[in-house]
Protein backbone atom coordinates (compact mmCIF):
# COMPACT_ATOMS: atom_id res chain seq x y z
CA UNK A 1 0.00 0.00 0.00
CA UNK A 2 1.63 3.15 -0.67
CA UNK A 3 0.93 6.54 0.12
CA UNK A 4 -0.19 9.33 -2.88
CA UNK A 5 2.91 12.47 -2.35
CA UNK A 6 1.70 14.41 -5.64
CA UNK A 7 2.25 14.83 -9.25
CA UNK A 8 5.36 15.91 -10.98
CA UNK A 9 5.56 17.13 -14.32
CA UNK A 10 8.99 17.69 -16.26
CA UNK A 11 10.19 20.43 -18.20
CA UNK A 12 13.51 21.04 -20.86
CA UNK A 13 14.29 24.88 -19.96
CA UNK A 14 14.20 26.73 -17.35
CA UNK A 15 12.01 29.57 -19.53
CA UNK A 16 9.93 26.66 -19.72
CA UNK A 17 9.96 25.87 -15.83
CA UNK A 18 9.31 29.44 -15.18
CA UNK A 19 6.39 30.61 -17.50
CA UNK A 20 4.56 27.24 -16.07
CA UNK A 21 5.56 28.46 -12.08
CA UNK A 22 3.68 31.59 -13.16
CA UNK A 23 0.89 29.66 -14.65
CA UNK A 24 0.67 27.57 -11.57
CA UNK A 25 0.57 30.14 -9.16
CA UNK A 26 -2.19 31.68 -10.63
CA UNK A 27 -4.44 29.23 -10.58
CA UNK A 28 -4.13 29.21 -7.05
CA UNK A 29 -2.28 26.62 -5.73
CA UNK A 30 -0.32 26.42 -2.49
CA UNK A 31 1.44 23.23 -1.90
CA UNK A 32 4.12 22.91 -4.72
CA UNK A 33 7.24 22.90 -5.63
CA UNK A 34 10.03 23.56 -8.16
CA UNK A 35 13.23 21.15 -8.44
CA UNK A 36 15.94 22.48 -10.72
CA UNK A 37 19.55 21.69 -11.22
CA UNK A 38 20.99 25.45 -11.02
CA UNK A 39 19.21 28.00 -9.24
CA UNK A 40 16.54 29.97 -11.79
CA UNK A 41 16.52 34.13 -11.12
CA UNK A 42 13.47 35.07 -9.94
CA UNK A 43 11.94 31.91 -9.61
CA UNK A 44 10.65 32.46 -5.89
CA UNK A 45 8.93 35.35 -6.99
CA UNK A 46 7.57 33.61 -9.93
CA UNK A 47 5.93 31.24 -7.09
CA UNK A 48 4.40 33.41 -4.61
CA UNK A 49 7.26 33.21 -2.72
CA UNK A 50 7.75 36.15 0.12
CA UNK A 51 10.86 37.50 0.64
CA UNK A 52 13.20 35.15 2.51
CA UNK A 53 13.56 34.47 6.09
CA UNK A 54 17.76 33.91 6.42
CA UNK A 55 18.48 37.71 6.64
CA UNK A 56 16.38 37.56 10.22
CA UNK A 57 18.88 35.33 11.46
CA UNK A 58 21.54 36.47 10.18
CA UNK A 59 20.80 40.09 11.99
CA UNK A 60 19.83 37.49 15.11
CA UNK A 61 23.64 36.05 14.89
CA UNK A 62 25.68 39.06 14.49
CA UNK A 63 23.55 41.12 17.83
CA UNK A 64 24.27 37.68 19.67
CA UNK A 65 27.84 38.07 18.26
CA UNK A 66 28.42 41.96 19.07
CA UNK A 67 26.60 41.56 22.52
CA UNK A 68 28.90 38.20 23.58
CA UNK A 69 32.20 39.87 22.63
CA UNK A 70 30.87 42.98 24.53
CA UNK A 71 30.19 40.80 27.81
CA UNK A 72 33.66 38.88 27.65
CA UNK A 73 35.45 41.86 26.99
CA UNK A 74 33.43 43.41 29.95
CA UNK A 75 33.30 40.09 32.26
CA UNK A 76 36.69 40.01 32.31
CA UNK A 77 38.82 43.31 32.42
CA UNK A 78 35.62 45.27 34.85
CA UNK A 79 34.11 42.80 36.55
CA UNK A 80 36.06 39.50 37.48
CA UNK A 81 39.86 40.98 37.64
CA UNK A 82 39.79 44.55 37.06
CA UNK A 83 43.34 45.98 36.53
CA UNK A 84 44.02 49.63 36.12
CA UNK A 85 46.20 49.70 33.08
CA UNK A 86 47.83 52.96 32.40
CA UNK A 87 44.67 54.71 34.14
CA UNK A 88 42.10 53.79 31.24
CA UNK A 89 38.97 53.22 31.98
CA UNK A 90 37.79 49.36 33.02
CA UNK A 91 35.52 48.66 30.10
CA UNK A 92 35.08 51.18 26.84
CA UNK A 93 32.96 50.78 23.78
CA UNK A 94 36.20 51.11 21.60
CA UNK A 95 39.32 48.85 23.26
CA UNK A 96 37.26 45.56 22.27
CA UNK A 97 36.70 46.49 19.31
CA UNK A 98 38.52 43.74 17.57
CA UNK A 99 36.66 41.37 19.79
CA UNK A 100 33.34 42.31 19.07
CA UNK A 101 33.84 42.93 15.69
CA UNK A 102 35.12 40.00 14.46
CA UNK A 103 32.38 37.66 16.44
CA UNK A 104 29.69 39.79 14.86
CA UNK A 105 31.39 38.98 11.60
CA UNK A 106 31.44 34.87 12.92
CA UNK A 107 27.80 34.51 14.63
CA UNK A 108 26.45 36.56 11.36
CA UNK A 109 28.21 34.07 9.23
CA UNK A 110 26.66 31.07 11.69
CA UNK A 111 23.44 32.38 11.58
CA UNK A 112 23.57 32.77 7.63
CA UNK A 113 24.28 29.17 7.21
CA UNK A 114 22.15 27.62 9.98
CA UNK A 115 19.15 29.71 9.40
CA UNK A 116 19.20 28.51 5.89
CA UNK A 117 19.39 24.61 7.18
CA UNK A 118 16.59 25.53 9.88
CA UNK A 119 14.43 27.11 7.03
CA UNK A 120 15.12 24.31 4.53
CA UNK A 121 14.51 21.87 6.73
CA UNK A 122 17.79 20.42 6.19
CA UNK A 123 19.17 17.92 6.62
CA UNK A 124 17.07 15.62 5.56
CA UNK A 125 18.26 12.68 4.17
CA UNK A 126 15.13 11.00 2.06
CA UNK A 127 12.28 12.86 1.12
CA UNK A 128 9.42 11.08 -0.45
CA UNK A 129 9.92 13.07 -4.43
CA UNK A 130 13.37 10.51 -4.44
CA UNK A 131 10.50 7.84 -5.54
CA UNK A 132 10.56 9.59 -8.91
CA UNK A 133 11.98 7.42 -11.62
CA UNK A 134 13.99 10.18 -12.93
CA UNK A 135 14.19 12.59 -10.08
CA UNK A 136 18.28 12.30 -10.93
CA UNK A 137 17.58 14.28 -13.67
CA UNK A 138 16.94 17.60 -11.74
CA UNK A 139 20.36 17.17 -10.72
CA UNK A 140 21.25 17.40 -14.64
CA UNK A 141 19.56 18.74 -17.10
CA UNK A 142 15.61 18.94 -15.83
CA UNK A 143 13.61 20.74 -14.65
CA UNK A 144 10.21 19.45 -11.93
CA UNK A 145 7.44 20.72 -10.92
CA UNK A 146 5.67 19.08 -8.08
CA UNK A 147 2.07 19.41 -6.99
CA UNK A 148 1.21 17.40 -3.23
CA UNK A 149 -1.98 15.74 -2.49
CA UNK A 150 -2.15 18.48 0.52
CA UNK A 151 -2.93 20.92 -1.84
CA UNK A 152 -6.98 21.79 -1.13
CA UNK A 153 -6.93 22.68 -5.12
CA UNK A 154 -5.74 19.15 -6.13
CA UNK A 155 -8.09 17.10 -8.08
CA UNK A 156 -6.15 13.42 -9.61
CA UNK A 157 -7.21 14.37 -13.29
CA UNK A 158 -7.51 18.01 -13.55
CA UNK A 159 -4.22 18.62 -11.62
CA UNK A 160 -2.87 16.18 -14.53
CA UNK A 161 -4.31 18.10 -17.20
CA UNK A 162 -3.74 21.25 -15.70
CA UNK A 163 0.21 20.18 -15.75
CA UNK A 164 -0.12 19.27 -19.44
CA UNK A 165 -1.38 22.62 -20.38
CA UNK A 166 1.20 24.93 -18.87
CA UNK A 167 3.58 22.80 -20.57
CA UNK A 168 4.81 19.61 -18.44
CA UNK A 169 6.09 16.64 -19.98
CA UNK A 170 5.90 12.83 -18.36
CA UNK A 171 3.47 13.79 -16.04
CA UNK A 172 3.97 11.28 -12.97
CA UNK A 173 2.09 10.22 -10.08
CA UNK A 174 5.03 9.83 -6.96
CA UNK A 175 4.13 7.53 -4.56
CA UNK A 176 5.69 7.46 -1.15
CA UNK A 177 5.81 3.41 -0.49
CA UNK A 178 5.10 2.25 3.06
CA UNK A 179 8.30 0.03 4.68
CA UNK A 180 6.56 -3.25 5.76
CA UNK B 1 19.64 34.67 -0.10
CA UNK B 2 22.38 32.78 2.22
CA UNK B 3 25.12 33.18 -0.59
CA UNK B 4 24.38 36.75 -1.13
CA UNK B 5 24.60 37.16 2.72
CA UNK B 6 27.88 35.12 3.76
CA UNK B 7 29.32 37.20 0.47
CA UNK B 8 28.06 40.68 1.97
CA UNK B 9 29.66 39.32 4.88
CA UNK B 10 33.16 38.58 3.96
CA UNK B 11 33.81 41.66 1.91
CA UNK B 12 34.28 43.92 4.97
CA UNK B 13 35.73 40.99 6.47
CA UNK B 14 38.81 40.92 3.72
CA UNK B 15 39.30 44.94 4.43
CA UNK B 16 39.05 44.49 7.93
CA UNK B 17 40.95 41.47 9.05
CA UNK B 18 44.21 42.79 7.93
CA UNK B 19 43.86 46.25 9.07
CA UNK B 20 43.35 44.53 12.38
CA UNK B 21 46.14 42.65 12.00
CA UNK B 22 48.66 45.32 11.18
CA UNK B 23 47.25 47.10 14.03
CA UNK B 24 49.30 44.40 15.89
CA UNK B 25 52.47 46.08 14.39
CA UNK B 26 51.13 49.80 13.71
CA UNK B 27 49.98 50.50 17.55
CA UNK B 28 53.67 50.09 18.47
CA UNK B 29 55.55 52.92 18.80
CA UNK B 30 58.41 51.13 17.20
CA UNK B 31 60.87 52.62 14.03
CA UNK B 32 59.27 50.87 10.89
CA UNK B 33 56.08 50.11 12.84
CA UNK B 34 54.55 52.86 14.00
CA UNK B 35 53.07 54.18 10.99
CA UNK B 36 49.67 54.46 9.71
CA UNK B 37 50.40 53.42 6.17
CA UNK B 38 49.96 49.85 7.64
CA UNK B 39 46.31 49.15 7.19
CA UNK B 40 46.20 49.89 3.85
CA UNK B 41 49.49 48.60 2.83
CA UNK B 42 48.44 45.31 4.66
CA UNK B 43 45.20 44.97 3.10
CA UNK B 44 46.59 45.69 -0.80
CA UNK B 45 49.42 43.14 0.00
CA UNK B 46 46.80 40.56 1.22
CA UNK B 47 45.32 40.71 -1.65
CA UNK B 48 48.17 41.04 -3.96
CA UNK B 49 49.72 37.59 -1.98
CA UNK B 50 45.98 35.92 -1.98
CA UNK B 51 45.80 36.11 -5.79
CA UNK B 52 49.26 35.02 -6.12
CA UNK B 53 48.82 31.73 -4.09
CA UNK B 54 45.22 31.20 -6.01
CA UNK B 55 47.28 31.07 -8.90
CA UNK B 56 49.92 28.80 -7.32
CA UNK B 57 47.23 26.46 -6.91
CA UNK B 58 44.91 27.06 -9.61
CA UNK B 59 47.19 26.55 -12.59
CA UNK B 60 48.59 23.09 -11.26
CA UNK B 61 45.21 22.08 -10.92
CA UNK B 62 44.15 23.19 -14.14
CA UNK B 63 46.89 20.83 -15.99
CA UNK B 64 45.95 18.12 -14.05
CA UNK B 65 42.22 17.99 -13.92
CA UNK B 66 41.75 19.28 -17.16
CA UNK B 67 40.02 22.24 -16.73
CA UNK B 68 40.82 24.32 -19.20
CA UNK B 69 37.51 25.44 -21.00
CA UNK B 70 36.22 25.87 -17.57
CA UNK B 71 38.95 28.43 -15.79
CA UNK B 72 39.63 29.94 -19.10
CA UNK B 73 43.03 31.92 -20.20
CA UNK B 74 40.92 35.26 -19.50
CA UNK B 75 40.30 34.31 -15.87
CA UNK B 76 44.28 34.03 -15.71
CA UNK B 77 44.58 37.35 -17.48
CA UNK B 78 42.31 39.03 -15.20
CA UNK B 79 43.95 37.46 -12.32
CA UNK B 80 47.91 38.60 -13.69
CA UNK B 81 46.19 42.47 -14.12
CA UNK B 82 44.62 42.47 -10.22
CA UNK B 83 48.10 41.02 -9.05
CA UNK B 84 49.85 43.82 -11.36
CA UNK B 85 47.51 45.97 -9.91
CA UNK B 86 48.02 45.43 -5.90
CA UNK B 87 51.81 44.93 -6.37
CA UNK B 88 51.80 48.43 -8.07
CA UNK B 89 50.05 49.34 -4.97
CA UNK B 90 52.12 47.62 -2.71
CA UNK B 91 55.71 49.20 -4.27
CA UNK B 92 53.80 52.51 -4.03
CA UNK B 93 53.34 51.81 -0.30
CA UNK B 94 57.31 50.87 0.14
CA UNK B 95 58.20 54.13 -1.57
CA UNK B 96 55.78 56.26 0.78
CA UNK B 97 56.94 54.74 3.78
CA UNK B 98 60.49 55.79 2.64
CA UNK B 99 59.90 58.98 1.57
CA UNK B 100 57.45 60.16 4.95
CA UNK B 101 60.82 58.71 7.22
CA UNK B 102 63.15 61.00 5.52
CA UNK B 103 60.60 64.09 5.21
CA UNK B 104 59.10 63.41 8.73
CA UNK B 105 62.83 64.16 10.19
CA UNK B 106 62.33 61.53 12.52
CA UNK B 107 65.95 59.71 12.70
CA UNK B 108 65.30 56.36 14.34
CA UNK B 109 62.67 56.28 11.44
CA UNK B 110 65.04 57.04 9.25
CA UNK B 111 67.64 54.91 10.36
CA UNK B 112 64.87 51.80 10.45
CA UNK B 113 64.60 51.98 6.90
CA UNK B 114 68.02 52.86 5.54
CA UNK B 115 68.78 49.73 7.83
CA UNK B 116 66.14 47.63 6.20
CA UNK B 117 67.98 48.14 2.52
CA UNK B 118 71.67 47.96 3.92
CA UNK B 119 71.76 46.53 7.49
CA UNK B 120 71.87 42.80 8.14
CA UNK B 121 69.13 42.15 6.60
CA UNK B 122 69.80 43.67 3.06
CA UNK B 123 69.31 40.56 1.50
CA UNK B 124 65.88 40.13 2.47
CA UNK B 125 65.07 43.62 1.65
CA UNK B 126 66.21 43.30 -1.57
CA UNK B 127 64.47 39.63 -2.19
CA UNK B 128 61.55 41.09 -0.99
CA UNK B 129 61.95 44.65 -3.68
CA UNK B 130 62.72 42.08 -6.84
CA UNK B 131 59.60 39.96 -5.85
CA UNK B 132 57.03 42.41 -4.91
CA UNK B 133 57.93 45.58 -6.87
CA UNK B 134 59.74 44.58 -9.85
CA UNK B 135 57.92 40.95 -10.93
CA UNK B 136 54.77 41.80 -11.20
CA UNK B 137 55.61 44.48 -13.47
CA UNK B 138 56.24 41.90 -16.18
CA UNK B 139 52.69 41.14 -16.58
CA UNK B 140 52.18 44.83 -18.43
CA UNK B 141 53.93 42.08 -21.62
CA UNK B 142 50.84 40.41 -23.27
CA UNK B 143 53.81 37.85 -24.18
CA UNK B 144 54.37 37.14 -20.58
CA UNK B 145 50.87 36.61 -19.69
CA UNK B 146 50.29 34.17 -22.04
CA UNK B 147 52.87 32.20 -21.38
CA UNK B 148 51.12 29.95 -18.25
CA UNK B 149 54.10 28.16 -17.40
CA UNK B 150 55.75 31.51 -16.74
CA UNK B 151 52.97 33.13 -14.94
CA UNK B 152 53.04 30.15 -12.32
CA UNK B 153 56.78 31.12 -11.73
CA UNK B 154 55.77 34.50 -11.24
CA UNK B 155 52.65 33.73 -8.83
CA UNK B 156 55.39 32.14 -7.11
CA UNK B 157 57.88 34.63 -6.92
CA UNK B 158 54.89 36.70 -5.65
CA UNK B 159 54.45 34.23 -2.73
CA UNK B 160 58.26 34.34 -1.46
CA UNK B 161 58.06 38.06 -1.87
CA UNK B 162 55.47 38.28 0.34
CA UNK B 163 57.20 36.10 2.48
CA UNK B 164 60.02 38.03 2.74
CA UNK B 165 57.78 41.54 3.57
CA UNK B 166 56.47 40.23 6.62
CA UNK B 167 60.27 38.57 7.47
CA UNK B 168 61.65 42.03 7.08
CA UNK B 169 58.70 44.08 8.72
CA UNK B 170 59.10 41.91 11.86
CA UNK B 171 62.54 41.10 11.99
CA UNK B 172 64.53 44.31 11.23
CA UNK B 173 62.32 46.40 13.66
CA UNK B 174 62.81 43.82 15.77
CA UNK B 175 66.58 43.15 15.55
CA UNK B 176 67.43 47.67 16.79
CA UNK B 177 65.12 48.71 18.49
CA UNK B 178 64.77 51.27 20.85
CA UNK B 179 66.99 49.53 23.44
CA UNK B 180 70.26 48.77 22.25
CA UNK B 181 70.43 45.63 24.94
CA UNK B 182 67.72 43.98 22.58
CA UNK B 183 69.32 44.19 19.27
CA UNK B 184 70.54 41.28 18.13
CA UNK B 185 70.59 38.93 14.71
CA UNK B 186 67.86 36.20 13.88
CA UNK B 187 68.67 32.63 12.95
CA UNK B 188 65.99 30.66 12.87
CA UNK B 189 66.46 27.16 14.31
CA UNK B 190 65.91 24.06 13.08
CA UNK B 191 62.59 23.66 15.27
CA UNK B 192 61.58 27.20 13.14
CA UNK B 193 62.66 25.41 9.91
CA UNK B 194 60.23 22.72 10.43
CA UNK B 195 57.41 24.39 11.64
CA UNK B 196 58.11 26.17 8.64
CA UNK B 197 57.79 23.55 6.79
CA UNK B 198 55.40 21.48 8.43
CA UNK B 199 53.04 25.01 7.94
CA UNK B 200 53.22 24.02 4.20
CA UNK B 201 52.13 19.96 5.40
CA UNK B 202 49.22 21.35 6.78
CA UNK B 203 47.61 23.30 4.09
CA UNK B 204 48.60 21.04 1.64
CA UNK B 205 46.51 18.36 3.49
CA UNK B 206 43.65 20.34 3.76
CA UNK B 207 43.62 21.70 0.28
CA UNK B 208 44.32 18.32 -1.18
CA UNK B 209 41.67 16.87 1.42
CA UNK B 210 38.92 19.31 0.13
CA UNK B 211 39.72 18.29 -3.89
CA UNK B 212 39.24 15.10 -2.61
CA UNK B 213 35.60 15.40 -1.04
CA UNK B 214 34.24 18.73 -2.23
CA UNK B 215 33.17 19.81 -5.32
CA UNK B 216 35.99 21.39 -7.31
CA UNK B 217 34.45 23.22 -9.65
CA UNK B 218 30.92 23.66 -8.68
CA UNK B 219 28.23 22.56 -11.81
CA UNK B 220 25.42 24.00 -11.19
CA UNK B 221 27.29 28.02 -11.00
CA UNK B 222 28.68 26.64 -14.39
CA UNK B 223 25.21 25.97 -15.62
CA UNK B 224 23.66 28.78 -14.02
CA UNK B 225 25.66 31.00 -16.72
CA UNK B 226 24.69 28.83 -19.63
CA UNK B 227 22.30 30.35 -21.79
CA UNK B 228 19.80 27.70 -21.56
CA UNK B 229 19.02 28.47 -17.81
CA UNK B 230 17.91 32.02 -18.46
CA UNK B 231 14.39 31.96 -17.58
CA UNK B 232 13.94 35.03 -19.51
CA UNK B 233 15.45 34.36 -22.37
CA UNK B 234 15.46 31.87 -25.70
CA UNK B 235 14.84 28.29 -25.14
CA UNK B 236 17.29 25.99 -27.01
Amino acid sequence: MDIKYGLAATFNSAKDLYDAAGKIREEGFKDWECYTPIPVHGLDAQMGLGRSKVPCFTLLGGVTGFCTGMLIVWYMNAFDYPLIVGGKPYFSMIYPFPVFYELTILFAAFGTLFGMFFLNRLPRHNHPVFEHPSFGRTGDDKYMIVIEIEDPKFDDDETKDFLKSVGGKSITLIREPINS
Amino acid sequence: MAYLLLAGLSTPLVLSVHTIVSFDFAVANLPGWHTTIFPPYFVAGAIFSGFGMVLTLLLPLRAIFRLHDLITEKHINNMCKIILATGSMVGYAYAMEFFIAWYGANSYEGFAFVNRAFGNYWWAYWIMISCNVICPQLFWFKSIIKNIPLVWIISIFVNIGMWFERFVIANTTLSRDFLPSSWGYYSPTVVDIFTFFGTFGFFSVLFLLFIRFLPLMPMAEVKSVMPAADPHGGKH
